[in-house]
């Protein structure tokens, strides 16, 4: 009898835990060049928001392999802009993919945006937004947001809000998500996060010191090889790197 | 106009060839990505230089999603075909360090 009991309580709980998750779709697009050139391609967005904690992640639609063609090497991770929030610990972590396309989690400052808001308003999905926009890691960002919906939260890192975002942009358009649709779903893994919070993650200074020693590395290869075949000083080369948030 | 039609068909002939020759890097740079360029991939920046110099422009990509490494070459030769020859070489063995760090 115990056991049944113990059974239907942890039903109940699966149950309550399943009904307080909901999962917002966005779909947009991201341009990897950010704006030097067009490599446009789609993305679904998916936040799922679970009390305090939500885990945003976007997909290129359709099918994607990394790939090496021709003179574009391809390492783009199959998920990107992975952020997971945790707003009771003050806590966000994000994931980077490198060179070997490991994923490291980093920890960053939740919600640093310091939002300027308007009375601009418009309707996504027939929800009212009102307008805001910021300046974060170098570009700046309009965001659409629900006050009907009181999640301070939205794609990416961005949030602290008072209400979802449910539209945000670059003021270039090379990142674009629009909510499109929400369904309740059974929760989601946090334990891998968790467990990084509890065991301590890295700040955004190292990882951006990580990245550093990923572009020195090739650098200094490139460098190598380089010097070993300089043959005429006719040829210049050059290797630029170019990060998505200010680094720098 | 003759003249870009002229080194884009030296750059498929030096394709079938594969010539390859490596340049020095003589810039590291790290951006933010605001930086505007005209053009992409295969650099099909031409342009006549000074006295009768060639000016050839190729460029490869490593797209990490967020991060993006851009490597360019530039060569300069008295024809544009000697020029196109040693832009490609030069990227083919930039990009090849590149999947051997990688890889």
């Amino acid at each position: 009898m115990r056991v049944y009991i113990l059974i239907c309580c942890v039903a109940m709980l699966g149950i309550a835990q399943g009904q307080t998750t909901t999962m917002f779709v966005y779909e947009g697009k991201f341009n990897s060049s950010f704006g030097r050139a067009d490599n446009f391609r789609q993305f679904e967005g998916t936040l799922i928001v679970s009390g305090d904690r939500s885990l945003f992640t976007m997909k290129e639609s359709g099918a994607h392999l990394a790939s090496v063609q021709g003179n574009n090497i391809d390492l783009r991770p199959d998920s990107m802009f992975t952020v997971f929030k945790d707003v009771e610990s003050n806590s966000l972590l994000f994931e980077f993919s490198d060179l070997n396309q490991r994923t490291h989690l980093f920890a960053d400052t939740l919600f640093p945006m310091d939002w300027k808001t308007s009375e601009e308003q418009r309707s996504i999905g027939g929800i009212p937004c009102r307008k805001a926009v910021t300046q974060f890691k170098g570009r700046g960002y309009t965001a659409w947001y629900a006050p009907t919906i009181t999640i301070p939260d939205g794609p990416w890192k961005l949030g602290g809000l008072p209400g979802l975002i449910l539209e945000a942009y670059d003021d270039e358009d090379n990142w674009h998500m629009t909510f499109v649709s929400k369904q309740e779903v059974h929760g989601f893994d946090q334990d891998h996060f968790l467990a990084a919070m509890k065991k301590g993650t890295e700040g955004f200074p190292a990882f951006a010191t990580h990245v550093k020693k990923i572009f020195s590395r090739l650098a200094t290869s490139l460098g190598a090889q380089s010097s070993a075949n300089c043959i005429d000083c006719q040829t210049k080369s050059v290797i630029k790197f170019h990060s998505w948030e200010k680094i720098d | 106009m003759k003249k870009v039609i002229l080194s884009v068909a030296m750059m498929f002939a030096a394709f079938l060839t594969q010539a390859a020759v490596g340049k020095p890097i003589e810039e590291v740079k790290i951006k933010s990505g605001e930086e505007k360029v005209s053009t992409l991939h295969w650099g099909e920046e031409t342009s006549p230089g000074k006295e009768t110099l060639c000016t050839i422009t190729m460029k490869g990509r490593i797209d990490l999603g967020p991060i993006e490494a851009e490597v360019s070459c530039t060569t300069s030769a008295a024809t544009c075909e000697a020029a196109t020859v040693r832009a490609i070489g030069c990227l083919s063995a930039a990009m090849r360090t590149v999947r051997t760090v990688i890889l």
